[in-house]
């Protein structure tokens, strides 16, 4: 029962927001990517829990591009489509080292408060 | 209708949007592309995976919206002059995304620039006359407007003589007087050279001319400008075609017209 309400679960928006910036970098520092991988993903690796409207990661993308975090690239596909491939800058990457060191502190707290005080868990 | 028929479509639509420009429409077509592509790899029919696939994407309002928040993120004005070309782009489209609209507004604007640039000149080039002259403010010519036995009112710019007489003593007000009369055209004669020329824009003057209005003379003294009834005064450009280099003071000249003929000694170069 608990399990099943755990995989339940599906973050709320701003949680999922906060979290876009570190997702999006976090992947793209694998290579560079196309939107619809990026989102592929995204949904791989949180197992379907990020539920977010797929059109809502594009200005998300444009965000982080205008500020100098990502670049972008158009290229062509085999079937002749135009693909905009970002790619993380250095800029980025030392975005991510700072934002890996917040949730993982943040992580942490969490993990004080509910370890010292059981009745919070609820 | 197919299935690139409604995705075609499903773009089109995409353009409504305000800042939904060229490049997010292509890459939101592509994701849905691909989408499609897995669903009906799953099995779905193409139908069904462009609805499921349409859904997904979720409300493109608000993607209008995000990506209007993303744009908008703090403007560097120091990169202003660069983005200057993207800015024209944007334009550009803006445009053609609202073709009657702009247009409207295209030509509206036009209209109006052209109206207040005509407006402008009109009233520079009127403004600007006889503006040299020291007391221009306090220069009047007097101009009549008479009735005809119709009712048609006509105007004249011009004013008969004998009224400088009959107002000089009656107004304080005016100071000075200076009457003046166009001869119009006529042929000027150098009797020297034996050429004639033929000219437009001469006019009969009383002697105060120089004192009323501001000529600085070339050549000449004056005081003694205009004393005696045969002095005349010509502008620089007539000195130089009738007498070319030569210092015109104290030459001959005739003025003729038709059976009349007068004799001239000029005495001065404006």
């Amino acid at each position: 029962m608990y399990i099943a309400l755990l995989s339940m679960t599906t973050f709320s928006k701003s949680l999922v927001a906060a979290s876009s910036k570190p997702l999006i970098l976090g992947i793209l520092q694998g290579g560079p990517l196309y939107g619809y991988k990026i989102s592929q993903r995204i949904k791989k690796i949180s197992n379907g829990k990020m539920e977010w409207a797929d059109g809502m990661m594009y200005p998300v993308l444009h965000r982080l591009e205008k500020e100098n975090m990502i670049t972008s690239k158009w290229e062509q596909s085999k079937e002749g489509r135009h693909r905009k491939y970002y790619s993380i800058t250095e800029f980025g990457k030392q975005a991510l080292y700072q934002e890996k060191a917040h949730w993982m502190s943040m992580h942490e707290i969490m993990l004080n408060l509910w370890s010292i005080n059981p009745s919070t868990t609820n | 209708m197919n299935l690139e028929e409604r995705i075609n479509q499903w773009a089109q639509l995409l353009h409504m949007h305000d800042h939904l420009e060229d490049g997010i429409i292509a890459e939101l077509e592509d994701h849905l592309r691909d989408e499609i592509e897995n669903l009906v790899d799953q099995g779905y029919s193409k139908s069904e995976a462009f609805e499921i696939a349409v859904e997904q994407l979720g409300s493109m309002t608000a993607v209008d919206e995000e990506e209007k928040r993303a744009l908008s993120a703090h403007y560097d004005w120091l990169f202003l002059p660069g983005l200057l070309s993207n800015f024209m782009k944007i334009g550009g489209r803006q445009f053609k995304k609202n073709r009657l609209t702009s247009g409207i507004n295209l030509i509206g604007l036009t209209t109006a620039f052209c109206a207040i640039l005509f407006i402008g000149l009109f009233i520079h080039d009127e403004l600007s006359f006889e503006q040299h002259h020291p007391d221009a403010d306090k220069i009047y010519r007097l101009s009549y407007s008479f009735a005809e036995e119709s009712g048609k009112v006509q105007d004249r710019a011009f004013f008969s003589g004998m009224w400088v007489d009959m107002l000089t003593p009656r107004i304080p007000a005016i100071e000075e007087n200076f009457r003046f009369l166009t001869l119009s055209y006529g042929y000027i004669y150098n009797p020297q050279s034996d050429q004639s020329f033929y000219e437009e824009g001469i006019y009969w003057s009383d002697p105060n001319f120089l004192e009323f209005l501001n000529f600085p003379l070339k050549y000449g003294q004056a005081e003694a400008q205009l004393q005696n009834l045969n002095s005349i005064i010509l502008t620089e450009t007539t000195a130089q075609k009738i007498f070319e280099e030569e210092n015109p003071i104290g030459k001959n000249l005739k003025y003729r017209r038709t059976s009349h003929e007068v004799n001239f000694v000029v005495t001065g170069v404006i």
